[in-house]
């Protein structure tokens, strides 16, 4: 009887147990379920374009049309991550921004650009586009992909595409603002310097570029949500709790190049995975 | 009956209470708390002694205040430690040597 | 038995906190931004919390009506408001009484009340919010869609609108306020940034006391009176300190570098 109440007693203790970590891990990081989908997305287990490319169903199941296919890739070539993500307000979070037709309709989120000048618009008209974000066959994606791609840098993992030395070889040009006339701050140089970040043995060492990201983000897209800027402040920086979407695995498991492409942070691990 | 004079009486009571606001004559101390912390705007024009003579009737008027009502002690009460907290930081930052220029 | 329960408890909550370092905070939408939950006394009187919302207010106060002369503290359940409280005329009640505003001239509906019917209740619900409605949502929409749009916080730039003389934020309140005449302005002056290169920061006296008074920062957010004395940091700010009092609850958020560091090395 005793042992039996003892059992009651722990039986509840773990069933609390897993009830006060769900809420904390499930809509903050993503769970061992969603890493595996995320996993069955990366070569090589699933193809180049698949990587970054969203469905959004959200809103869409709910107004019974079909959900939204969006490739990060095609809008990645043209600006970089701070127009949407800071400047635009989309949240990196799925779910947070809440996107609406109407909203999109007025020129907000998606409709800043797809207004039938920049890109196609979001508007009804003679011309209506709506498959082309609802899109149910992604076959002419599928296309478009291999014909945009095919020009690029190839790289093993993620798009199949080594997104920088794109850049750097003057292959996209992404633009860094809409001219709105917001300043942008300078990156001071003492930021310029790349970081090694120490780890356990020597060999796993990190190179870290604030440059590099910066091109891309504004110092408020990781500070301090991400990292905090404390000295020794980033506690649990482990390759786990990257991998399973914290830190870098924020953006570098789903959008950015994915993490088994390891020697891009471990400059000296290289070898065994180049194909 | 008693519950007639009961209502009658909880009634006055809260009318008498409802209107702190009103444009009925103020209480004395309300006119007294008015003027002395009317010189929050301009305490860094103050002299030394005009603010020690200020935070004096701050101090006075926290013993009045705290035995008020207590929505009125909550809310003047509060009101007047800014107001005298104020005064207390200019004081203090006149009353300091000038530090030397660092830049 | 509960020993190992409570060790069990104890552990889970450690490993949630450490799950929870290193993510991405959840991004509110535009009109929730600066809302606020009071919860001190509803709900065991059987009201759902009030929800208040920082910007249907604030064009029509400014920070400093409501903080210093109407007496809400800055801080979470540091006023505890009561009921009792708003039927005597004080916080929400001083101006939620059921009467023509003298200062915005229009019929402000009345707050708290001891006892209500049915068809009462309705009122209650206006603050004490029962569920959300997407009605809160198109407010906000219709009012953010005049005004100076700006890209983070909830979208408006609060700053540019009352230059405009978009909003008119009142700033005093007959018999509640004490009528003195307007903050003499401070002057502007530059904070200088940490790192070599940031541009370094000017802070404006006269955009802050627009909507505020001396009393509200000082002494009780910024101690330090002469430059230099107050020393803080980034990772203070962060953790809501200093500017972060009312920088990303209310005013605009820290994630906007720019609005602050804002002077360019060269004119130094």
């Amino acid at each position: 009887m005793r042992l039996f109440s003892g059992t009651t007693y722990l039986v509840t203790a773990l069933l609390l147990a897993v009830l006060a970590v769900s809420p904390a891990g499930k809509s903050e990081a993503i769970d061992r379920a969603e890493l595996a989908n995320v996993m069955q997305t990366i070569p090589p287990n699933g193809a180049f374009w698949k990587y970054g490319t969203l469905e959004m169903r959200r809103k869409t199941k709910k107004a019974g049309v079909t959900s939204v296919i969006f490739p990060h890739w095609s809008h990645r070539a043209r600006y970089t991550c701070r127009v949407c993500h800071q400047d635009l307000g989309f949240s990196m979070r799925s779910g947070d921004t809440g996107i609406t037709r109407s909203q999109n309709v007025s020129g907000k989120y998606c409709g800043v650009c797809h207004n039938g000048v920049t890109a196609f618009s979001v508007k009804d008209g003679r011309v209506r586009h709506c498959d082309k974000c609802h899109t149910k066959d992604t076959k002419a994606l599928e296309q478009l992909f291999e014909s945009f791609s095919s020009d690029l840098p190839f790289a093993s993992f993620g798009n199949g595409i080594d997104w920088s030395a794109a850049i750097k070889a003057g292959k996209i040009a992404p633009l860094n603002s809409l001219n709105t006339g917001l300043p942008i701050l300078p990156l001071p140089d003492k930021l310029k310097v790349p970081m090694k970040l120490g780890t356990s043995a020597a060999r796993s060492d990190v190179i870290f570029s604030h440059e590099d990201h910066y091109f891309e983000l504004d110092c408020s897209a990781c500070h301090p949500d991400i990292f905090n800027i404390k000295k020794k402040g980033t506690k649990a920086f482990n390759m786990e709790n990257n991998i399973y979407g914290n830190y870098c695995g924020a953006c570098h498991m789903r959008v950015a190049f994915p993490m088994n492409d390891c020697k891009r942070c471990h400059p000296q691990m290289g070898g065994s995975y180049t194909p | 009956m008693k519950n007639v004079t009961v209502t009658i009486l909880a009634t006055a009571v809260l009318l008498f209470t409802a209107v702190p606001y009103g444009n009925c004559a103020e209480p004395p101390w309300r006119t007294e708390f008015d003027e002395t912390c009317a010189g929050t705007s301009e305490a860094m024009a103050l002299s030394q002694s005009e603010l020690q003579a200020l935070i004096g009737r701050c101090e006075r008027l926290q013993k009045i205040i705290e035995q008020l009502d207590e929505s009125a002690r909550k809310v003047f009460l509060k009101r007047l430690l800014m107001c005298k907290n104020l005064y207390q930081y200019v004081l203090d930052a006149k009353s300091k040597p000038p530090e030397p220029l660092a830049q | 038995m509960k020993k190992i329960f409570l060790t069990l408890l104890l552990l889970v909550v450690c490993v949630s906190l450490g799950w929870a370092s290193g993510m991405m905070k959840k991004k509110l939408p535009p009109y929730d931004y600066g809302s606020v939950t009071i919860n001190n006394y509803s709900q065991q009187a059987g009201m759902p919390p009030v929800q208040f919302d920082h910007w249907l207010h604030r064009q029509y106060a400014t920070c400093r009506l409501c903080h210093v002369d109407i007496g809400f503290g800055m801080t979470a359940n540091s006023t505890k408001i009561r009921s009792t409280d708003n039927m005597k005329g004080y916080f929400c009640g001083t101006c939620h009484n059921g009467k023509e505003s003298p200062v915005y001239q229009i019929k402000i509906f009345d707050s708290c009340a001891k006892e209500y019917k049915r068809d009462e209740y309705k009122r209650c619900t206006r603050c004490h919010i029962l569920e959300r409605s997407s009605a809160r949502e198109d407010a906000f929409e219709r009012f953010a869609q005049k005004m100076p749009r700006e890209r983070l916080g909830n979208g408006i730039n609060w700053e540019k609108a009352e230059e405009m003389g978009l909003v008119k934020p009142a700033d005093q309140l007959e018999g509640v306020s004490i009528m003195k005449p307007k903050l003499k302005i401070q002057q502007d002056f530059s904070l200088k940034s940490k790192v070599e290169g940031m541009p370094d920061i000017i802070f404006s006296h006269k955009k802050h006391t627009v909507w505020n008074g001396c009393e509200l920062c000082h002494p009780d957010i910024f101690v330090g009176i002469k430059k230099g004395t107050t020393k803080f940091s980034m990772v203070d700010i962060f953790e809501g300190k200093y500017c972060g009092v009312c920088h990303d609850k209310v005013a605009f958020p820290q994630s906007d570098c720019a609005r602050c560091h804002n002077k360019s090395p060269q004119e130094k």
